[in-house]
């Protein structure tokens, strides 16, 4: 993409390891936009105010005879490309927002701009009640053709995406290192499922380590590149708030999954709740609520037909939050023999699940 | 004049003959030893000389040469110098030549004469009786040790002077009296017989609630499955481990031998017991090194597994054991024994034991209760991922032991105690003697993917379930043998000959968790 010398100026600013929105912003307010700060000679660079002489340095020297197209070259080889803000494809919901990226590098595609799209953010650590929502509501707005944007971490936002492209839809990450950089290392696989089925996007340049204080900077991409946010099983203190409130200065809708009073996984999402979020009442009514499509009649399933008597009564035990065999040894007083056949049974009857070494919750489906 | 007397030396946990050749000749005065010797068998000349000196002997200044045969075969310790002492002394003439013939001895000497205990008697008195020994000459402390071999004349000596009186057959006839006066002294071997064993002072009925991890205990013990319990800290894992030897069934005879064998060569056998009754019950501390671990040394000694053999060695903190001790495991889980080579020669030593471990499930301890644990989820499979998967699978069993509730402490009826376990667990084991008569197998963990196709007969509902549960759980092939065995172990507690659906299921329920359970994290 990088075709005229308006997409190289920013390319060179913007590929520029340590300048962050703030660094180049100041240089487009002293030379007026990137071409000119392009050609400016170097003494014109050095004095620019407000940046470290280390990367006014680089600047200078990556210039000199166009390294950092060498650099970019390589990258392309990888499937990387870069899109400045001033390219016709930039994407149209980043231009408005406040503090909007000069550019992004993007592996795979960008987003659809003529299709809808829904952020799905929430916490690393989260319960099995969240894993379930965060999934089902991944494969759901795939199903429908909505477009999934996270920022593929550990928990729900991985979830939502593998959900979403299981069921053969698309997702987006936005990063907060460069796209190059899986992280966390474990997702290997979805890294390499969203390069092939959607999209990895960062405004760092690649080989950027996923630093702290990157994250906050990609969440506003996060909520950009959407029409709406649903945060789930968010804590008081956690990025995807931050997420929510960059949503609402960019005027996206937010949407929070409630959790049960006093769960610290979910005291943030309940308190954006309390501030006014769309309650997420369940993944059906939420996709007709933003007119994706129809609200299915919900499944009864729960039959207790053709179970045997132990197995009724330790049913009736097992709840949605996870409970241990020796829970359900005490609260049923059977014996732990009888427990453990009737989990078993259970559990082979697709009624209840195994979510870590003896201890189950229900399923639901 | 030459004579010769006999000895052991300790390999591994058996003992090899050995022969002390003594020759006092004329010459300048000397005394050379020779014969492979290690630098304390060598100090042996100045105990030997001074301690002879010492018990009113006095020696000619003559040429004294030593040799100890086989000469190729290293010799360690210090239980050569009551031989070396009666070799000399027969070969200056202070013995009777036709009283030193086909005689053992093993002691050490200290300088006034007196004979010090030594270890790994017991091995050696079963070489004694094996090369058919008329007399075998120990300290006093030892006596019983050597008895406890049996079919032979064992004679228990405290100086140098009553070594010579017993091998002269002056003090032979007096020899009841001196163990009857030995009794009364130490009084210790009666002692023991009266109070109650080591474990039989913890029992199961101590430990309330957790009637879960107690059944997977019992079920471990009955069919000696390796078992595996995961739970927060001070949720009673230990505890409940702690009591697994209290259900297993009495050693046999032939047992005890055994493990007091080995217990004989580590020098552990407690003060006047010659015959451990108590399955051994071992529990290293998790910085515990390889080599502790496995056995060995320069001349190798029996580890904690060997140790542990017949009984259980006990893992706490499973997860903070360095990984190359753990894989030190792999060869005695597989074989129940294990092979060490050194530089003084190479052995093997038994170790068939069930092993137990507990482990948190994270750095913190409270995962899967995500209220408490502080541990993100990356910390949380970083530790997990600390255990190697084939080490995973050696445990047929794994259990979690969730913290108990205030309800479970003190509403809790008292659960069983060990001895009503232990008699189901004894039942059980008998069916399996009964079933593997004259097989390769001996417990229902031993057997192999034959084994199970040949004595793991199951109803239809017992296969139905196996079969959904390979295909929903999505079971290994390996963990399916392990579900099955642990089936077939449950199905003896009941006495039911074939397995039946029940049986399958609870068997389903303590399965393993193998690596794809594991890497997922669970919960998250």
């Amino acid at each position: 993409m990088v075709s005229d010398g308006k997409e190289e100026a920013w390319l060179w600013l913007c590929s520029q390891q340590g300048l962050y929105y703030g660094g180049i912003q100041k240089i487009i307010s002293r030379f007026g936009d990137a071409q000119a700060a392009y050609s400016a000679g170097d003494e014109a660079i050095r004095e620019c105010p407000g940046l470290s002489l280390k990367i006014k340095n680089e600047l200078a020297g990556r210039r000199r005879g166009k390294a950092f197209l060498r650099e970019y070259h390589k990258w392309k080889k990888e499937g990387i490309h870069f899109i400045s803000a001033a390219h016709e494809k930039f994407p149209e919901r980043l231009r408005n927002i406040p503090e909007s990226p000069f550019g992004l590098f993007v592996k795979g595609e960008l987003p659809c701009p003529f299709r809808p799209a829904v952020a799905v953010v929430g916490g690393r650590k989260c319960t099995s009640y969240g894993k379930n929502i965060s999934q089902d509501l991944g494969r759901k707005l795939a199903e429908h053709g909505v477009e999934v944007i996270s920022g593929m971490a550990y928990g729900i936002d991985g979830f939502a995406q593998q959900a979403a492209l299981d069921a053969g839809g698309a997702s987006f990450a936005v990063l907060g290192s460069g796209v190059d950089i899986c992280y966390p290392i474990s997702h290997r696989g979805l890294y390499g499922a969203l390069a092939d089925r959607g999209g990895l996007i960062s405004e760092f340049p690649p080989g950027s380590p996923p630093a702290a204080y990157h994250f906050p900077m990609r969440n506003r991409i996060i909520s950009g590149l959407a029409d709406v946010v649903v945060v789930i099983e968010a804590r008081m203190k956690s990025g995807s708030l931050i997420t929510a409130d960059f949503a609402l200065e960019q005027g996206r809708d937010v949407y929070a999954l409630p959790g049960r009073s006093g769960d610290e996984l979910s005291a943030g999402s309940n308190r954006l709740i309390a501030q006014g979020a769309g309650v997420l009442l369940s993944v059906p009514a939420f996709l007709e609520e933003l007119g994706y499509g129809s609200a299915d009649a919900p499944k009864i399933k729960k039959c207790n037909i053709g179970l045997e008597t132990n197995e009724i009564l330790v049913y009736s035990c097992v709840d949605l939050q996870p409970k241990s065999l020796q829970e359900l040894v005490t609260e049923t007083k059977a014996s732990a023999a009888a427990v453990a056949e009737a989990l078993i049974r259970l559990e082979l009857k697709g009624l209840i699940k195994e979510v870590w070494k003896n201890y189950y919750i229900l399923r639901d489906e | 004049m030459f004579c010769s007397i006999l000895s052991a030396a300790l390999l591994g946990v058996d003992s090899r003959l050995v022969e002390v050749e003594a020759d006092v000749s004329e010459g300048l005065p000397m005394f050379s030893m020779v014969g492979y010797l290690s630098s304390q068998v060598r100090e042996a000349q100045d105990r030997v000389r001074t301690a002879i000196k010492n018990s009113g002997i006095r020696l000619q200044p003559k040429r004294i040469t030593l040799n100890m045969s086989p000469a190729d075969l290293r010799k360690e310790g210090t239980s050569f110098d009551l031989p070396i002492a009666i070799g000399i002394l027969g070969a200056y003439g202070h013995l009777r030549p036709s009283s030193v013939e086909n005689i053992m001895a093993a002691g050490e000497l200290s300088l006034n004469g007196e004979i010090r205990p030594v270890r790994g008697v017991l091995p050696m008195a079963l070489m004694a009786k094996e090369s058919g020994c008329r007399l075998f000459l120990v300290p006093r402390e030892n006596l019983k040790e050597a008895q406890a071999a049996g079919g032979i004349a064992a004679y228990g000596a405290g100086n140098l002077n009553e070594a010579i009186d017993i091998i002269e057959g002056r003090s032979i006839l007096e020899k009841a009296q001196d163990e009857e006066r030995y009794r009364e002294g130490g009084g210790e071997g009666q002692k023991n017989d009266t109070e109650p064993l080591r474990h039989e002072r913890e029992d199961f009925s101590d430990i309330l609630g957790q009637e879960a991890g107690k059944r997977a205990a019992q079920i471990a013990m009955a069919g000696l499955h390796n078992i595996l319990f995961i739970g927060p800290p001070g949720a009673g894992k230990s505890l409940i481990a702690k009591r697994l030897p209290t259900i297993l069934p009495p050693m046999s005879e032939e047992e005890q031998l055994e493990v007091s064998k080995i217990y004989s060569i580590a020098g552990m056998l407690p003060k006047g017991e010659p015959l451990l009754k108590t399955r051994p019950f071992r529990a290293p501390h998790h910085t515990v090194t390889a080599q502790a671990l496995a056995g060995g040394g320069r001349y190798p000694r029996p580890g904690e597994v060997s140790l542990a053999h017949r009984g259980v060695l006990f893992l706490d903190e499973l997860a903070e054991f360095s990984s190359s001790t753990l894989e030190i495991l792999r060869q005695p889980l597989e074989e129940h024994s294990i092979w060490i080579a050194r530089m003084g020669g190479s052995c093997m030593f038994p170790a068939r034991f069930v092993l137990a471990a507990a482990m948190n499930p994270c750095k913190c301890g409270y995962f899967p209760d995500l209220e408490r644990c502080i541990c993100t989820p990356g910390q949380v499979q970083r530790y997990l991922g600390r255990i190697s998967q084939p080490l995973l699978e050696r445990f047929d069993m794994c259990v979690e032991i969730p913290k108990a509730g205030y309800d479970d402490m003190l509403s809790a009826p008292p659960g069983e105690d060990s001895a009503g376990m232990r008699a189901k667990v004894c039942a059980s084991m008998e069916i399996q003697e009964e079933r593997y008569r004259g097989s390769a197998y001996r417990y229902n963990s031993d057997l192999d993917g034959e084994g199970i196709s040949r004595y793991c007969a199951m109803d239809r509902e017992a296969e139905e379930i196996m079969k959904s549960a390979f295909y929903r759980l999505d079971l290994s092939v390996r963990s399916y043998h392990h579900v099955i065995r642990t089936a077939r172990t449950i199905a003896d507690l009941e006495g039911s000959s074939i397995i039946r659906g029940g049986h399958a299921a609870e068997a389903v329920c303590y399965r393993s968790a193998d690596r794809k359970y594991w890497n997922r994290g669970g919960i998250y």
